[in-house]
């Protein structure tokens, strides 16, 4: 398996999506619903971002097809190697925001 | 697809069914723009989510269907423009470069605004820079349109005596010089005739050039069709032929080749056409060329000047090489004819210099202002590039942090760049071969504008001064960015980086004061223009044109004088029996037409200034209504006697207040004689003193000149006046009564005397309106430049002010700060471009009239006026620091 680390920074549509599938396997209306509901509405994205996104994801076997279909739409579901990926991308995001609180705190004392 | 499996519609009504069945079909036509991978494996998909969103929107109203609709299409067309990487394999077809140009153009699309004004400047400046070079290139630079132009020379006589300038050619001198001088391969001369062709239904004047043999061998353009004169047709009496101008093969004959097998008819002769010209050779409005066909008793008049000459000197020759072999010759001819000859010269100039002429520093200074205009807006992109680099500053930081190199980060600047300045130049050419196409409307008075063209010296013009652009906006800033970025993110996260921003907007300070210094100084010339014009248009020029109509009837100079004589005054008395017709006279040339040969003059028992007791004066040919038709002012003396074909009384003149006073103060020349070269030293009695007519344009105030009242017909192709209160219905009375007279003569030029006066001063309207745009657009620019500035000073300060608006600082202190502000780095500005101002004087000095360069009044107004607009620039973000929220601004970050 490729080392996960190879595929971040992931953009915030493809990180949004993997976020989306990591608790259960959703079709593309239910991928964006879960992720404007999450982000109160902030992020909806439309069916040309999301497809490209989904399609990148799937040629790099992050996300699948599950072959399962209801109401003929398709639903996706992580692979493994998208967990990892989601995974990493999360530590990376925790590192750098801890990175910025603490810098930001130091350059605090300087402010008036 | 139209039908979704499932339509929670049931209730909806008709309106919205029928919006969500069109929604559908919208979708599908933006679906067709969707990358073609996509379509193939996901299409299927896409359309039933979309349904979904439909069916939810609809549910909402027929609003939100169309707010969807808008935002998926432009979801699918942003997925168009920038996805194609969404397989593993499309990657390694990548250009090197073409992906961070696309990541700088997905950047750029996410700052529209920065992107539309970046660009936008640079293309407004590029294509008026543009336009203007290929202006001076082409009537300044450019060679003109001949075979080895470079060696064409104009060909005057000099008389020796100091106060004659340059004359015309005799044709008997010019022959002798054709055959004696060795330095030329060719030389010849030409004359302007107005000819009238009576070979259609009505007779049309035609602009009509004479020329001696040998004089198409000058130029050596080949007719585009037919050849030039042959031999025989060159000669006296020789059979008639005719080259005529593109123009008028295309306007006339429509470009039909059998023009060759066509006559015209000029003054009762067949004239076979016989070849067409290019449109561009020559200068002005040529319709016809004639062989000038001069009869041999011509010759020995060594007197008779008339012929303009042109020749083509030897390659390898230099002009004073040739200047000298034809001196040598004209010396020679001085010893063999003393009495004609020994006080005469030669003078050779460059064609190029006679045909551009007094257009070169006008152009020059146009070309200047432009490129101003162009230092300002690259001043203000890169302005707008300093706030963006600021805005960013975060974003680079962090790039710095994990280990980008500073090539890499300035890379990803100076790839937007490039797009910017492609983007610009491309716009910038676009809009240039536009304005170049109305440049002709505008700059009427420009010669070669036929000739104008944006060629591709224009267009490497372009990308020459764009990517000069690029370097001061884009390069110069990011390299100072990147400098400061090298030494951490810490400093920049912490935002409490004096030292940094300090100098940054240092930069930026000095960018906006070199704005106000440019555009004080084109906002100061443009008012010196203004105040130029408006001090020329209101010169007292000495006669009032208002209700004059002047008018031109074709005449040849070898018709019988006595009989053409008897036309102009039937005409002229025709005219005045006319009822509404008040007067109407004629003259050789209307005041303010440039037409300012001199003579010298002598009066009978009175000593002039010069030497031998002379005077140089103009000289015009009136009749003797054309004062009173003007209403010129009398003042000693009376006007000329009643109008008379009578070629064998003595001679009435006219002098003007000028020639009267230069004479010495108190004498008094009426009843005396006057002699001199424009009676052919035949003495005149002179009748009365005029008050000064602007002969020499409004500029030029009060030269002494003499009206000599001639008998009609000694200049058969006058200017003729009218002075009528029916100016709209004069023409078809002017027309009716020549056609009575003679119906072989066209009438043509009819026009205003007032417009004719007017066009001499379209070159300092030109100027002033040209400058003015230019200080419009400067002004706009340094406005803008002020106010990004400032807006970016408050924002950073937002936090500070806000602290001290919270410990009860006073709004009003903190928006004078910022004023006070603006104003040192106004008077900086404003310093500096009086400074430039006053180097400029040298330059524009001369142009101007009745203000001095360095008029303080105009100048203070200049810099009041910069000032206003300063200040409405700076008020929107002085207003917005005085409205700092104290709570808010603390509470940010």
């Amino acid at each position: 398996m490729a080392d996960p680390r190879t595929f971040l920074p992931l953009s915030p549509q493809q990180f949004h999506i993997l976020l989306a599938l990591s608790d259960q396997e959703r079709h593309g209306y239910g991928i964006i619903l879960d992720i404007a509901d999450r982000t109160s509405g902030a992020l909806r994205l439309g069916t040309g971002t999301l497809y490209t996104a989904i399609a990148r994801l799937a040629a790099l076997a992050l996300v699948a097809d599950t072959g399962r279909e209801d109401d003929r739409r398709r639903f996706y579901r992580l692979t493994p190697l998208g967990r990892k990926v989601l995974t990493a991308e999360t530590e990376r995001l925790e590192s750098l925001v801890r990175y910025a609180r603490a810098k930001r705190a130091g350059a605090a004392r300087h402010r008036v | 697809m139209t039908t979704s499996a499932h339509a929670p519609l049931g209730g909806a009504t008709g309106p919205r069914r029928a919006a969500r069945a069109l929604a559908a079909r919208a979708y599908a036509w933006a679906f067709a723009c969707a990358p073609a991978d996509l379509r193939a494996m996901y299409g299927d998909e896409m359309r039933r989510t979309f349904d979904a969103m439909a069916d939810e929107a609809a549910a909402v109203g027929v609003l939100a269907l169309i707010r969807l609709l808008v935002t998926e299409s432009a979801d699918i067309l942003r997925a168009r423009l920038t996805s194609r990487r969404f397989t593993v394999a499309n990657r390694t077809h990548l250009i090197p470069g073409f992906r961070q140009l696309r990541q700088a153009a997905r950047s750029l699309a996410r700052r529209p605004s920065f992107a539309i004004a970046a660009t936008l400047t640079l293309a407004l400046t590029t294509g008026a820079t543009t336009t203007m070079f290929a202006v001076v290139n082409t009537v300044l630079l450019r060679p003109l349109p001949y075979p080895a132009a470079d060696r064409l020379v104009t060909v005057y006589e000099s008389s020796s005596s100091a106060t004659a300038k340059k004359s015309l050619i005799a044709p008997g001198r010019l022959e002798d010089w054709r055959q004696r001088s060795h330095a030329f391969d060719a030389m010849a001369g030409h004359y302007f005739e107005n000819v009238t062709d009576t070979s259609g239904e009505n007779p049309e004047r035609l602009s009509g050039m004479r020329v001696t043999p040998g004089y198409f061998d000058v130029f050596g353009t080949a007719p585009l069709i037919g050849r030039t004169f042959a031999a025989d047709e060159e000669r006296f009496n020789g059979p008639g032929a005719a080259l005529i101008n593109e123009s008028l093969w295309e306007a006339r004959y429509q470009r039909d080749p059998n023009v060759l097998d066509r006559h015209l008819v000029i003054g009762g002769q067949t004239v076979r056409i016989v070849g067409v010209l290019p449109r561009t050779f020559a200068l002005g409005s040529i319709d016809v060329w004639l062989p000038g066909q001069l009869p041999p008793g011509l010759f020995p008049v060594r007197d008779a000047r008339f012929l303009n000459g042109v020749a083509r000197v030897k390659a390898g020759t230099t002009l004073a090489e040739a200047s000298r072999d034809l001196a040598d010759v004209q010396r020679a001819l001085g010893r063999e004819y003393p009495r004609t000859d020994a006080d005469w010269t030669v003078q050779l100039g460059s064609m190029h210099d006679a045909r551009v002429g007094a257009s070169g520093r006008p152009l020059w200074l146009v070309f200047a202002a432009v490129g101003l205009l162009w230092l300002i807006g690259v001043a203000n992109m890169a302005g707008l590039m300093l706030v963006q680099l600021k805005r960013r500053e975060r974003e680079m930081a962090i790039r710095t942090a994990i280990g980008g190199s500073r090539i890499e980060i300035a890379g990803v600047v100076l790839h937007e760049v490039v797009l910017i300045v492609a983007a610009g130049a491309a716009l910038g050419v676009w809009m240039a071969s536009g304005l170049t196409a109305l440049v002709p409307s505008v700059f009427r008075t420009l010669p070669r504008l036929l000739e104008l063209s944006l060629d591709w010296r224009g267009v490497v013009f372009a990308i020459a001064s764009s990517a000069a652009a690029a370097v001061l906006f884009g390069v110069w800033p990011v390299i100072g960015m990147t400098r400061a970025g090298a030494t951490g993110l810490t400093r920049v996260m912490s935002q409490g980086a004096r030292g940094a921003t300090a100098g940054r907007h240092g930069l930026q300070t000095m960018l906006v004061i070199g704005q106000v210094a440019l555009s004080l100084l084109l906002v100061g010339a443009a008012s010196l223009f203004v105040e130029t014009y408006v001090h020329l248009s209101r010169v007292d020029v000495g006669f009032s044109s208002d209700d004059v109509v002047t008018f031109h009837v074709a005449a040849r100079w070898d018709e019988d004088r006595a009989r053409l004589g008897l036309f102009q005054e039937a005409l002229v008395n025709g005219l005045a029996a006319t009822p509404g017709v008040e007067s109407a006279g004629f003259v050789n040339f209307l005041p303010l037409t440039g037409a300012n040969l001199r003579y010298q003059a002598t009066v009978d028992g009175l000593t002039g200034p010069e030497t031998g007791g002379a005077l140089t004066a103009g000289a015009r040919v009136i009749s003797a209504d054309y004062f009173r038709t003007l209403r010129a002012r009398l003042v000693d003396g009376a006007w000329c006697p009643a109008l008379k074909t009578d070629f064998t009384a003595k001679g009435h003149a006219i002098v003007n207040r000028a020639f009267a006073e230069a004479m010495g103060p108190g004498t008094r020349v009426v009843g005396r004689d006057v002699r001199g070269t424009f009676s052919g030293g035949v003495p005149l009695v002179i009748d009365g003193v005029v008050d000064n007519l602007a002969e020499d344009g409004p500029r030029v105030s009060s030269a002494p000149y003499l009206y000599t009242c001639d008998s009609a017909g000694s200049w058969p192709d006058p200017e003729y006046v009218v002075r009528t209160k029916d100016a709209r219905g004069i023409g078809a009375v002017v027309r009716q009564l020549s056609k009575q007279l003679d119906p072989s003569r066209a009438v043509f030029s009819m026009a205003p005397l007032a417009r004719v006066n007017a066009s001499a001063l379209d070159e300092p309207r030109l100027h002033a309106g040209v400058l003015a745009g230019f200080a419009v657009a400067a002004l706009s620019l340094a406005a803008l430049g002020l106010y990004s500035l400032f807006t970016l000073l408050v924002g950073e300060r937002t936090r500070e002010i806000g602290v001290r608006l919270a410990l009860g600082a006073a709004p009003g202190r903190i928006v004078s700060e910022v004023a006070w502000r603006a104003g040192r780095l106004l008077v900086a500005g404003v310093l500096i471009g009086l400074a430039l101002t006053a180097c400029a004087e040298r330059w524009i000095g001369s142009s101007l009239f009745g203000v001095a360069p360095l008029d303080p009044l105009t100048l203070g107004g200049a810099t009041l006026v910069l000032a206003v607009v300063c200040a409405l620039a700076i008020a929107l973000p002085a207003a917005r620091a005085a409205q700092v929220d104290p709570l808010a601004a603390m509470r940010r970050d």
